[in-house]
């Protein structure tokens, strides 16, 4: 199918490789494609060199300011800190003992249980309040004869 | 060596203890077959030597997701092709070249190969491939000189057997034209 002329047939051509390669070229290049993985396993952690890079100066500078700051703050503050801190233990001190105070004085008055209960009157209660109060408390008519034939 | 089947360098991938070692051996096996379909490609042997190595790491890196619905071989010449068409992509990107130009110097570096040990007959042959559009190049090198199923370029360059009859017929009818075109050469 491919005589082109007397000359040359294109599928005459010798199909062998024409091209060639360096020396020994295939022994090392799956030493070279496992250096590329391993260099691309270092690059995920090279990758955030520039950043640190920027950051280090600024951490450092951060670090420096929070050092003279406690340093300053711990030197001048000492001696507050410490009056502080007795003077506001003794206030805790006299809290639990004035609430303890309080806490005795209202059990000796009837006002601390007062608190806790429900005014209670002498009054007399008429039998229409109590049917009222019975028929508003959603109690069966029945139930209430039955009441009153159990009172009489 | 001892050559494996696809099927046993994938068992030995997933359940070995040394995913190294089998990748090792995966590389071993496809390397040469690889690189001469890159070489194809590209032409030159350090640009191709590049390619073969990013075919190789983008095979390492999605191997573990490898699904056996296609072969390894297949699917290796898959990453190779496009790896490869990426880099002439990229090739004439950078230098700002139109396509022709790109084969133009291609078939450049073909003259000053010192690696190139063929005859005149056989780099007239290289000349007339370098002169068909980059789908066509690809699929008659794997038909002609890989001599590759059709069913298996269809599995690689993701095209129906029919059409890569028709670009190989196409193909071959363009280097016969050049052929006669050339003929004092």
């Amino acid at each position: 199918m491919e005589t082109l002329n007397n000359k040359t047939k294109w599928s005459d051509v010798s199909k062998a490789n024409p091209f060639g390669v360096p020396e020994h070229y295939f022994e090392d290049v799956s030493l070279r494609v496992a250096d590329r993985i391993a260099s691309q396993k270092r690059g995920a952690w090279w990758s955030f060199a520039p950043v640190w890079q920027v950051a280090r100066p600024i951490l450092a500078a951060a670090v420096v300011i929070f050092g003279c700051f406690f340093a300053v703050n711990h030197l001048t503050g000492t001696q507050d800190s410490s009056q502080y801190a007795s003077q506001s233990q003794s206030a805790e001190v006299v809290d639990r003992l004035l609430y303890m105070n309080n806490l005795a004085d209202a059990m000796d008055s009837d006002d601390f249980f007062a608190e806790e209960t429900t005014e209670v009157t002498d009054e007399e209660i008429s039998e229409e309040e109590m049917m009222y109060y019975l028929l508003n408390g959603n109690v069966q008519m029945g139930d209430i004869i039955s009441m009153m034939y159990d009172a009489e | 060596m001892t050559a494996y089947s696809d099927d046993e360098l994938l068992q030995m991938y997933r359940e070995g203890p040394n995913r190294h070692y089998a990748f090792n051996l995966i590389v071993a096996q496809y390397q040469e077959r690889l690189y001469w379909h890159i070489r194809k490609i590209v032409i030159s042997h350090d640009d191709a030597d590049d390619v073969l190595q990013n075919t190789l790491v983008k095979a390492w890196n999605g191997l573990e997701n490898f699904r056996s619905d296609s072969q390894l071989y297949t699917w290796l010449y898959r990453i190779a092709t496009n790896e490869s068409i990426t880099f002439l992509n990229q090739k004439r990107r950078r230098f700002m070249l139109p396509i022709v130009n790109v084969e133009r110097q291609l078939s450049d570096a073909l003259d000053s190969d010192s690696m190139f040990s063929g005859d005149v007959v056989q780099k007239k042959l290289q000349k007339a491939i370098l002169n068909l559009p980059e789908k066509q190049r690809i699929v008659f090198n794997m038909k002609y000189f890989e001599e590759m199923k059709y069913e298996d370029m269809s599995e690689i360059l993701d095209t129906s057997v029919g059409a890569l009859k028709a670009s190989y017929h196409h193909a071959v009818k363009k280097i016969e034209k050049y052929f006669t075109e050339h003929d004092a050469e």
